[in-house]
């Protein structure tokens, strides 16, 4: 037979009231008090989290943004090389035109003097040539040669005449 | 009576008497009538004759074949002569 003591109910009572004790009194405040910092604490994750992704997209659009200001800026740049290329160009051609337009200002020039020195030349050689026949013909010109020469220059003199004052009278 | 008409002949030296023979006859086919020639000599006319009647010039003188011939010259170029 078993002999169940009476301290021991006394002590098992008295340990379910300090269970029922410290569960009401100390465990659920305690318990609510951790699940009130717990979530506090995930809280403040979440809004580091948020702060997080905030940051993390500003990065984005800030990468984004000097993404395209670079392209932009390479783009201006590149455009500019082509302006700059075009002008050169422009430069270049008008300087090839203008260099064109001088060389042919000055041959048309060194053209002119030459035609002009040798018209020169030429008057020159006629007036020493005409000296020259003068001189020669004055030595040459015997009263015998003179004589052909009047018969024959004023042969064809007057027959010309004869025939113009012929039509003068017939007109 | 009628008076000779006056023929001016300018030549670089004087006139021989075949000379004058030679311009009686070939002035007398232009000029109607006697005439008289009036002999002036201008050695710069190098050969030949120069007639001046009335308003009528014949100018048969070398100086002017060779300006005349120095004038083409400048103008044309020197005309080339081809050999036979």
């Amino acid at each position: 037979m078993i002999r169940i003591d009476r301290s021991i109910i006394f002590q098992i009572i008295n340990f379910l009231a300090l269970v029922f004790l410290l569960l009401r009194f100390l465990f659920k405040p305690v318990v609510k008090a951790l699940d009130e910092r717990s979530n506090r604490i995930r809280g403040e994750f979440e809004k580091i989290e948020e702060e997080k992704r905030a940051l993390e997209e500003e990065r984005r659009r800030l990468e984004e943004e000097l993404k395209n200001l670079k392209e932009k800026y390479l783009e201006m740049l590149d455009q500019a090389s082509r302006e700059a290329q075009k002008i050169k160009e422009t430069i270049i051609q008008e300087a090839y035109r203008e260099a064109e337009k001088i060389k042919r200002e000055y041959e048309r020039r060194a053209k002119r003097e030459i035609e002009q020195l040798l018209l020169e030349l030429k008057e020159d050689i006629v007036d020493i040539s005409e000296e020259v026949v003068k001189r020669l013909l004055k030595v040459h010109i015997t009263p015998e040669v003179q004589t052909r020469i009047i018969e024959e220059m004023l042969e064809e003199a007057v027959s010309r005449l004869e025939a113009q004052l012929r039509s003068t009278h017939e007109g | 009576m009628r008076d000779r008409e006056k023929v001016k002949v300018i030549t670089p030296f004087p006139l021989t008497d075949e000379q004058k023979d030679i311009l009686y006859s070939k002035l007398s086919r232009i000029i109607r009538g006697p005439f008289l020639l009036e002999e002036e000599i201008d050695p710069s006319l190098i050969g030949g004759v120069v007639i001046l009647w009335g308003e009528i010039l014949i100018d048969c003188s070398v100086k002017t074949q060779l300006e005349r011939l120095k004038e083409r010259i400048l103008r044309e170029g020197i005309p080339h002569v081809h050999g036979r």
